[in-house]
């Protein structure tokens, strides 16, 4: 009863806030399916981790760690992760239609090929940044001090600045 | 190109992957109960691939401790006994580090510390793989080497000496070698990527 009350009241708060599931997926698998597949896990883990949350941190905070510790952490197949190209899913069209007058469709797509050059800790930092999440927040899902946050942050931009360039360059 | 301008487009990129792929309760009631059991047939599975070998090792153990160890007598059925009970406990040990290892706990720690216990984990259970691993080994050969000297084992002292000589390099020359192999196959490449994250995380935070 207690058990079934519980589930309840997981899901609903999973449909709440599954959004930050996909997006976790979308970041580390570019295959729908895998997508898919990393999403059910992550939910699976969130379910077996759930007695354990006792509200001291956010819930979104809390579900970051499980989602990452699971996509990072956790045994997965290396092949799953495969990365983005030109010809996969046009991304760009999908991404950019709010900003299309300020960010071209090619600058997406380099964008998008940078950040699947990043190492897997480095797309969860980023990641956390580009959903606006303090650096408190990006500490404390990572381990991390918010000092080496904020280093990582600017050495990711960096590096995804020289990416980009490489890429547009055509390297 | 300003790369803060990415927020915005991954903002359009997620809502636009929440319009497609949204879920109702019921959807994610469902996934929960399937791939809840779907976990622990793969957890199932690894494990009996794996522990494939030493089970297929009982029936054998048993043919050849009751064939050929005729010269000592009865003895030869608790000699049986005694290393099937052996692989059975290594067998133990091994759907336990499974668990631990494929359905870790403490999902919600901080990443850099659920990395550590992760790596830790892996590398106890990796070592702890290969030191059952060369005592099994050792106790099959040594128990083999004295039931072949069972009838006078101090006139077989000198064999028996060198026959152990023997054993102590195959242990190092193929044994050894061998069972790291098969660890570092299976596990290395994760166990590899784990510390590599870690590295990363704990990094010092020193300018470029």
């Amino acid at each position: 009863m207690e058990e079934s009350r519980q589930k309840e009241e997981f899901l609903a708060l999973i449909s709440e806030h599954q959004d930050l599931i996909r997006k976790v997926a979308a970041m580390y698998y570019k295959n729908q399916a895998d997508q898919e597949d990393a999403f059910q896990e992550i939910l699976v883990n969130l379910w077996k981790a759930y007695p354990t949350f006792r509200g001291e941190s956010k819930i979104t905070t809390w579900m970051y760690r499980v989602a990452l510790n699971t996509v990072i952490s956790g045994f997965r197949k290396a092949s799953n992760r495969v990365h983005r190209n030109r010809s996969d899913v046009n991304i760009s069209d999908e991404l950019i239609k709010p900003d299309r007058e300020q960010v071209s469709s090619d600058d997406i797509d380099v964008l998008y090929q940078s950040i699947d050059r990043l190492t897997d800790i480095e797309k969860a930092v980023i990641m956390l940044y580009m959903e606006e999440k303090t650096y408190d927040d990006i500490a404390e899902i990572m381990g991390m001090t918010r000092t080496n946050v904020g280093v990582k942050i600017n050495r990711i931009k960096k590096k995804l600045q020289k990416l980009y360039k490489e890429l547009a360059n055509g390297y | 190109m300003d790369i803060d301008k990415l927020k915005g487009a991954w903002k359009s990129y997620t809502d636009r992957l929440e319009e497609h792929g949204s879920k109702n309760t019921g959807e994610l009631r469902e996934i929960l109960s399937r791939k809840s059991e779907q976990s622990l047939r793969k957890l199932r599975k690894n494990f009996l691939i794996e522990a494939g070998i030493n089970l297929a090792a009982i029936p054998m153990v048993l043919v050849i401790v009751i064939n050929q160890f005729g010269q000592v007598g009865d003895h030869r059925y608790y000699l049986s006994g005694l290393l099937v009970l052996l692989l059975l406990a290594f067998l133990g040990f091994l759907y336990n580090s499974y668990i631990k290892i494929y359905r870790y706990e403490h999902l919600d720690y901080p990443l850099e510390q659920k990395l550590e216990e992760q790596v830790e984990r892996l590398r106890r259970f990796m070592k702890n793989y290969a030191v059952i691993g060369y005592i099994l080994y050792f106790i099959v050969y040594i128990v083999s080497l004295l039931v072949s000297a069972y009838d006078n084992v101090t006139g077989e002292l000198p064999r028996l000496g060198v026959g152990l000589l023997i054993g102590v390099g195959l242990f190092f020359v193929l044994i050894r070698p061998l069972i790291r192999y098969y660890l570092k196959r299976l596990y290395g490449r994760h166990l590899d990527s784990l510390i590599q994250y870690l590295k990363e995380l704990n990094e010092e935070t020193r300018v470029w």
